[in-house]
């Protein structure tokens, strides 16, 4: 669309914005610097090999809560400046539908297989995953949390994510999830020949919090990537009580740069409506059959089966990779399949390549 | 073909879970009704090239513009 459209004066862009789902694509986690998104928005552009331009939000997220808040949304702006269009969920048939009777229909339509994109694979990390397994937290929901940014001081290699159970948010008692993920685009990882991770908490007046200082089990590994997490009881956090974070922590940078690193967060018991949906919160695991079975809740002509018109978002313009009998539908088992391969994929620890086939 | 289908799924992660999981219409049909709405202005902020630059959204006008957000995840 873009290069049928391009040549009519029609601008596109990406708009990179804040993390929808932390810990699920290649670990990222959320950045805490204007220089760490544009980072993760350089990547995201040599990922995809497009050659739609990206632009980048601001740390504020002002755009992202302007246009609604929304993961995937688009847009179509007139010349004007007003919007003309906008839909919760991409879906390209739809924006060349609306740019036709906008623009006007173009000579020639680019077809998917015209588009060679050169994709990027993600960088190989530092160190395994996978050798930890990841701590059980139930469906749990980002809580604000700010860290001291001090200009000149080392990067935060490993960021911490907090989130807060539901009986947590409501009633100020319930579990607290302090998870320390380190961030793939520092390419650190853990000095396992130091001592582990330790966060100690400072807590005001009529806050109970029980472990207030721990550390993270001590690894066999000499390095490792896998997060240190740690699911905490919460007796009583009033609203509006500010809690100090500070962690403790050993990593190294490459083969040889390795640092003690001390870093301090100011968390607050809010709900963080940029924090996105991590992994461990729910996010990233299908179950095959319910998989399949709600994706065909979109099965309008009551076929069993989805087409072109039945799909949205970004599975539609990879429609004819997942439709292996090449019959223009996607099945109960073509579905399954996907679910089977996001499920892998985001396994810790997972190789590469995917698996073999049976 | 590996290294695309692991790149594609890696786009599809970020699609899927509320593509899949929410009920489309009745959110598609909020979304419309939710500020901004069809006929408002986009507002004019300043946001970031992936270099750095500063871009204001107004500075868009004067041609069709399609916006489409996303992120890594």
């Amino acid at each position: 669309m873009y290069r049928d459209y391009g040549p009519k004066k029609v601008k596109f862009f990406f708009v990179y914005k804040t993390l929808a789902h932390p810990e699920l694509v290649d670990h990222h986690v959320q950045p805490f610097t204007l220089d760490e998104r544009l980072k993760h928005a350089r990547l995201a552009e040599k990922k995809l090999g497009a050659t739609i331009p990206w632009v980048v939000d601001a740390m504020d997220n002002r755009l992202k809560h302007a246009m609604g808040d929304r993961p995937n949304s688009e847009f179509i702006i007139d010349p004007e400046g007003k919007i003309v269009r906008k839909r919760a969920w991409s879906h390209p048939q739809e924006v060349r539908r609306d740019l036709e009777k906008l623009v006007g229909p173009v000579e020639k339509i680019t077809k998917e297989e015209d588009i060679k994109l050169k994709i990027a694979l993600p960088p190989k990390e530092p160190a395994p995953r996978g050798k930890t397994p990841p701590l059980v937290r139930p469906r749990m929901q980002a809580i604000v949390m700010k860290p001291k940014i001090e200009p000149k001081a080392r990067p935060f290699y490993a960021k911490l994510r907090v989130e807060a159970d539901n009986a947590l948010l409501t009633t100020g008692a319930g579990k607290l999830y302090l998870g320390f993920h380190l961030d793939p685009i520092h390419d650190a990882h853990w000095n396992n020949l130091s001592d582990p991770l330790k966060y100690t908490l400072d807590v005001p007046k009529g806050v109970n919090i029980k472990k207030l200082e721990d550390s993270a089990p001590e690894s066999k590994e000499a390095s490792d990537c896998d997060p240190r997490e740690f699911l905490l009881d919460v007796e009583e956090w009033p609203k509006g009580r500010t809690i100090r974070l500070t962690v403790t922590y050993f990593a190294c940078v490459g083969e040889k740069a390795c640092y003690r690193v001390v870093q301090e967060y100011d968390i607050t018991l809010e709900r963080d409506r940029d924090g996105g949906g991590a992994r461990g919160a729910g996010a990233g695991f299908w179950e095959p059959e319910q998989f399949a079975k709600q994706m065909l809740a979109r099965d309008k002509n009551g076929d069993g089966k989805l087409d072109k018109t039945e799909v949205m978002g970004l599975i539609l313009p990879h429609f004819a990779h997942f439709d292996k009998n090449k019959d223009g539908l996607l099945d109960s088992e073509e579905l399954k399949v996907i679910s089977d391969w996001l499920n892998y994929h985001h396994k810790p620890g997972a190789p590469m390549e995917p698996p073999k086939k049976k | 073909m590996r290294m695309m289908s692991r790149f594609l799924l890696a786009l599809l992660a970020a699609a899927l879970p509320a593509a899949a999981f929410a009920q489309p219409k009745k959110s598609e049909e909020d979304f419309v009704k939710e500020k901004p709405t069809i006929g408002d202005p986009l507002p004019d902020l300043t946001i970031y090239t992936p270099e750095g630059t500063e871009v204001k959204t107004s500075s868009w006008r004067g041609h069709h513009t399609v916006l489409v957000f996303g992120c890594l995840t």
